[in-house]
């Protein structure tokens, strides 16, 4: 952890002046000045060495056991918060009992929970200790467990079980042999196979393996399950033994588990005779997943025959086989995906189809040579997959394939236009620009506008105002190029968007604004962000005056702050009114005072409304320079100047991102209101959910207690419910 | 027409003696696509049809090339109004319902399934319906422990299997954060904040009657027994340890994995983790192999911070496209996953990249739980010098049930 404090002693060594009376003569020699130095570099050297090792800010001493039985008389307590009290002390008691240093401690905790076991417990205090020694319990707690394993409570017995098998010690693994060797019965013989299983040491494959020969098939099954998990060559052999012992059903249960156990192996010299055993399941099984499974192990293992066997499985009538086949694709070296795509011309269309698109899809670069062949291939479906592998793999040099499948019928086009549009190279953007630049109107041209929009190639906004897409006579085709300077344009074409706002729908003047508004977004000095916009105002037209400062109030920043509130004192009631709208739209709170004026002394209704609206919008944004409390009290101020439910149900409902006691206060205010309470209810709930503040303020539970009972709110009502029951 | 899927709808046809085919479905209950031909649907089953999963199950039923064919769920109230939802959608009566996920599992004429349930039985459905050869849909938080997450992951690939994961927010939500962060708009990105809810803790909810139509010890499952109540049934079990992580690894689930996936370190994990100790430590710390660190906390959903800005925030713009995984067919993710059943290309939240995302959620639970910094290593997935905090990386099952 930091030195932080070892460092500031240090350095408070190495500069502290010297005391005034010293052993060195007042003028001191320049050797005795460096001696001086060394000495302090030294001792502060010393200090760091000391001090780093010892200083850990998450360190602590051993917490106290001595709380143990006073806690332990409440971890069943029917008073909830004293039994969640008590056991969350000890928990977070023990919890720190985990660290090395502590272990002495943790021995002893553990030992006293071992004796409150062995003379009774309630059920709930038991099961809570055991989920303890299950997390901490060591070599200590194995007796007392494996006694509790046998006990006649089945919760305790499996909590006990549990503990057994999260204690990684040889004690509570000769415990749970122990326990398998005298096992009263099928089910708890499962039971314990299955913890030796979730341990996975490699001592236990003996024991597991003696228990393939049961005669109760749960039980093998149990026990090749638990085999499985090793990396083992002796598990797998086991397992196999058994499997070929088996009857038919029952082999039919082990096969899974051998499949699995032999995908395991993984030590070079074990991996052949795995994949033998493999190639029997594969030969001997009628059931197609499990061919297909056991398919999937040999293609890693049969070194130079994998492809032959990819290529038989591609070609057989087994669709699982077909899709094990598939998946190997991404493992194959460069030299056998050379030699699977030798095989493509002599499969069914179908299947050179699905290989090209998982090459194309995983990037097989080795494919390309493959693929490009395919391009050309008389069968559609193999050709739309060759076009289709060429988004992932192709280059600019195949741009112009691309464009000659735009002719093609709709599958054709569609992948090709698709491709075209995912091909990562830049040069491709070049030839799409130069053959749309040939293009006056047309399906072609929308085609590779589309194409170059998903490329996202900056050229295409200068096309959309060079080519006067903006200014269309066609909707579709203005708000096609709106999209796109929405996502490409720059600051530079922000006079051509103003321009086009003159001659169209409000509802695409919204649209266009939204564009400028994202475009002065991206200017990196946040307080110039709205110069492009400003710089407009003094030549614009009238009628496009209100729409700048409109925008220019969305965009923000300190210059659009200061033009606009230079407005507000216009003369003008319509510049006015464009600039109140335009601090309506501020996107922060900086201008809350001014808006709190509006919204009491504003000329017009309106003005007032759209006040009220602005503040309850921005005063509780992330970005906030105002604090919590601050919050509130401007939204309460402003609750008072509302006149409409409306407005008021907005501001409860953006007062419930105040996560403070004094917001329920409020908000409670207006439970008893007909046209509010239902808003008030939501956002009392919404924070209800901080747990802090329930635990806090008690009259909290007052409010949820009234919510669960009255509203007619379903969820309301459930959630208010699940809070109270965490009081 | 994909003749790889036709050829499995023949061959089922032909060997699944004994389970009655649905019966066609009528053009008009199908989506604006059209008319989707019976050998190239996705016959599919949601198991856990609790809120969550009904309304993922409601997603599937939107897409013309999903029949839908079971639901299944131990609470028989859940399962009887997905059966409603599927029947009315379809106008038939061929959907069935089961109580116990095997009976779905051992049906030959299913080939993917959807999980909705609890967060404590994901793995062990994914994993055995991955070795009955199903597909999987799962929904986040995708495991409930480390070894879990990589449980499913071997059985996908053993398998050859498509899982998916469930986050749809991460590139759902976040707009062109992913695409700006990766590309480098902010420089190299030194910090990520990330807001997310509380790790889980224990449950005390008092006992209740156990009403009839709920089969409480299948509901349990592998977790440890508890007695009953309803609460745990309406979607409120993840403040509980047993069951889920938490808000950790519920809304974690999503912003890590964006966070992740933005910072293009989805496909590996932390070298330490560092929980708040109310001195040097505020935040939970996270602390990657090339020096970037995560924070849970902040007031945004996530925050980046680069060497060249902020996101959130005022940041040079990046016009030009980023090479970077996207969804592939159309619907988000669910047309993602149903596209990657089909082509057998990994799917945008395969299970690999999902488990990593749960880890870092995992990791930070236990370092919250037990108060003290944890050394991981990626690679091998273990937790580096503390064998106690190793012990949670896993948790035994109840009674006979174990992963394989």
């Amino acid at each position: 952890m930091a030195p932080g404090r070892c460092l500031k002693a240090g350095a408070f060594v190495f500069i502290r002046p010297c005391p005034a009376k010293s052993k060195f003569p007042v003028r001191q020699t320049k050797v005795e000045i460096v001696f001086l130095q060394l000495h302090r570099f030294l001792v502060l050297v010393t200090i760091l060495s000391l001090c780093a090792p010892c200083y850990d800010s998450f360190a602590d001493q051993p917490p106290s056991l001595e709380n143990y039985q006073q806690l332990l008389a409440n971890f069943s307590s029917p008073e909830k918060e004293a039994c969640a009290n008590a056991q969350t002390s000890w928990q977070n008691i023990c919890f720190k009992l985990g660290r090395t240093e502590h272990e002495a401690n943790r021995v002893k905790a553990c030992e006293q929970m071992c004796a409150s076991l062995a003379t009774g417990q309630p059920l709930e205090s038991a099961l809570f200790i055991l989920r303890l020694l299950e997390r901490m319990g060591g070599n200590e707690s194995v007796a007392t467990l494996r006694q509790l394993v046998a006990s006649n409570g089945q919760e305790v017995a499996d909590g006990a079980l549990r503990a057994l098998q999260n204690i990684p010690s040889d004690s509570a693994y000769q415990a749970l042999v122990d326990l398998l060797n005298s096992s009263p019965n099928e089910k708890f013989t499962i039971n314990v196979i299955n913890s030796l299983g979730y341990r996975m040491e490699a001592k236990s494959i003996s024991t597991l393996a003696t228990q393939l020969e049961s005669p109760t098939s749960e039980v093998q099954l149990a026990a090749a399950n638990a085999l499985s998990r090793f990396d083992s060559l002796p598990a797998a052999k086991a397992i196999f033994s058994a499997w070929k012992k088996a009857p038919g059903a029952q082999a039919d249960r082990l096969v899974e588990t051998l499949i699995v156990s032999a995908k395991r192996v993984n030590k070079p010299g074990e991996r052949t005779e795995a994949a033998s055993m493999l190639r029997a399941v594969y030969d001997g099984s009628s059931k197609p997943n499990v061919r297909a499974a056991a398919l999937s192990g040999l293609f890693s293992n049969v070194g130079q025959d994998s492809i032959q066997l990819m290529v038989k499985a591609l070609n057989c009538d087994n669709v699982f086989e077909q899709q094990a086949a598939i998946g190997h694709v991404r493992e194959l070296s460069k030299e056998e995906v050379v030699s699977l795509t030798e095989s493509l011309p002599d499969m069914p269309a179908a299947l050179q189809a699905s290989l090209l698109t998982i090459l194309g899809a995983n990037r097989v670069e080795a494919a390309l040579p493959a693929i490009e062949q395919a391009c050309t291939n008389e069968h559609s479906l193999v050709k739309i997959a060759a076009i289709t592998a060429l988004g992932h793999l192709g280059s600019a040099n195949h741009t112009q394939l691309l464009l000659d499948q735009l002719n093609g019928d709709d599958d054709l086009r569609a992948a090709a236009s698709h491709s075209l549009a995912m091909i990562f190279d830049d040069e491709v953007d070049d030839l799409l620009l130069k053959r749309l630049a040939a293009l006056k109107e047309g399906i072609q041209r929308a085609e590779l506008i589309s194409i170059l929009s998903a490329r996202r190639a900056p050229a295409l906004a200068d096309v959309m105002v060079d080519a006067k897409d903006l200014f269309s006579s066609d909707a579709e085709i203005r708000k096609r190029a709106n999209g796109i300077l929405n996502r490409l344009g720059t600051t530079k074409h922000i006079p051509a968007l103003f321009t086009s706002m003159a001659k169209i729908s409000a509802t695409e003047q919204e649209g266009t604004a939204k564009t400028i508004v994202n475009i002065c977004s991206r200017i990196p000095n946040a307080d110039e962000k709205a110069a492009p916009v400003l710089n407009m105002y003094k030549n614009a037209p009238n009628e496009l005056k209100p729409y700048l400062l409109s925008v220019a109030g969305r965009i923000g920043g300190k210059a659009a702050g200061n033009f606009i509130s230079s407005k507000l004192a216009s003369s003008s009631s319509h510049e006015k009114d464009a600039a109140i709208t335009a601090l309506c739209n501020w996107p922060d709170d900086s201008f809350c005072d001014q808006l709190l004026t509006i919204a009491q002394n504003g000329d017009t209704a309106a003005q007032r409304t759209r006040a009220i609206r602005a503040i309850a919008r921005v005063v509780v944004l992330p970005s906030s320079k105002h604090s919590l409390q601050e919050q509130l009290n401007i939204l309460k101020q402003t609750m008072k100047l509302a006149t409409q439910d409306d407005e008021r149900k907005l501001i409860l409902d953006r007062v419930k991102a105040i996560g403070l006691s004094s917001t329920f206060e409020f908000v409670r205010s207006y439970l008893d209101s007909p046209s509010l309470s239902r808003q008030a209810e939501a956002s009392l709930v919404h924070l209800a959910r901080i747990r802090e503040l329930r635990q806090a303020d008690q009259s909290i539970r007052g409010d949820l207690e009234r919510v669960s009972k009255n509203s007619l709110d379903v969820k309301l009502r459930d959630r208010a419910k699940q809070y109270l029951l965490e009081y | 027409m994909n003749k790889l899927y036709a050829n499995r709808r023949r061959f089922l046809a032909a060997t699944a003696a004994g389970i009655s085919a649905p019966l066609y479905i009528p053009s008009s209950a199908l989506g604006r696509d059209g008319h989707t031909a019976p050998s190239e649907r996705i016959a599919m089953a949601t198991i856990g049809t609790g809120s969550r999963g009904t309304s993922d199950m409601k997603s599937f039923l939107g897409f013309s090339q999903v029949q839908m064919v079971a639901v299944c769920d131990p609470v028989t109230a859940h399962r009887k109004n997905a059966l409603e939802i599927v029947n009315q959608r379809y106008g038939s009566n061929d959907c069935r319902d089961y109580n116990d996920f095997r009976e779905v599992l051992d049906r030959a004429d299913i080939d993917a399934v959807m999980i909705g349930t609890p967060d404590h039985w994901h793995a062990l459905i994914t994993i055995a319906a991955c070795r009955a050869g199903k597909d999987v849909f799962c929904e986040k938080p995708e495991s409930l422990t480390v070894r879990q997450g990589r449980a499913m992951v071997d059985a996908a690939r053993m398998n050859s299997r498509i899982v998916s994961g469930g986050s749809q927010r991460v590139l759902g939500d976040y707009g062109d954060t992913p695409r700006l962060v990766r590309g480098g708009a902010i420089g190299d990105v030194k910090e990520v904040f990330v807001s997310c809810g509380e790790p889980s803790g224990e449950c005390y909810l008092p006992e209740e009657s156990i009403p009839a139509g709920v089969d409480w010890d299948l509901w349990l499952g592998p977790a440890p027994w508890r007695p009953f109540h309803s609460t745990l049934l309406k979607g409120q079990f993840r403040p509980y340890r047993d069951y889920s992580g938490g808000g950790m690894t519920d809304w974690g689930a999503h912003r890590f994995g964006a966070a992740l996936f933005a910072t293009g370190l989805h496909r590996t994990g932390p070298v330490e983790i560092i929980p708040p100790n109310g001195d040097d430590v505020e935040r939970l710390t996270y602390i990657f192999e090339n020096g970037t660190r995560f924070y849970r906390g902040g007031t945004n959903n996530i925050l980046y911070r680069g060497t060249e800005g902020e996101i959130p925030g005022v940041h040079p713009s990046l016009l030009t496209r980023v090479d970077m995984e996207a969804y592939q067919g159309t619907g988000g993710i669910f047309g993602d996953f149903l596209h990657c059943v089909k082509t057998r290309e990994l799917p945008f939240r395969d299970i690999e990249i999902a488990h990593r995302a749960m880890t870092v959620c995992h990791l930070g639970n236990i370092a919250y739980w037990l108060g003290r910094p944890l050394k991981w290593n990626p690679e091998t997935e273990e937790i580096i010098g503390d064998h106690q905090a190793g012990r949670w990386l896993d948790r035994p099952m109840r009674g006979s049930w174990a992963l394989s």
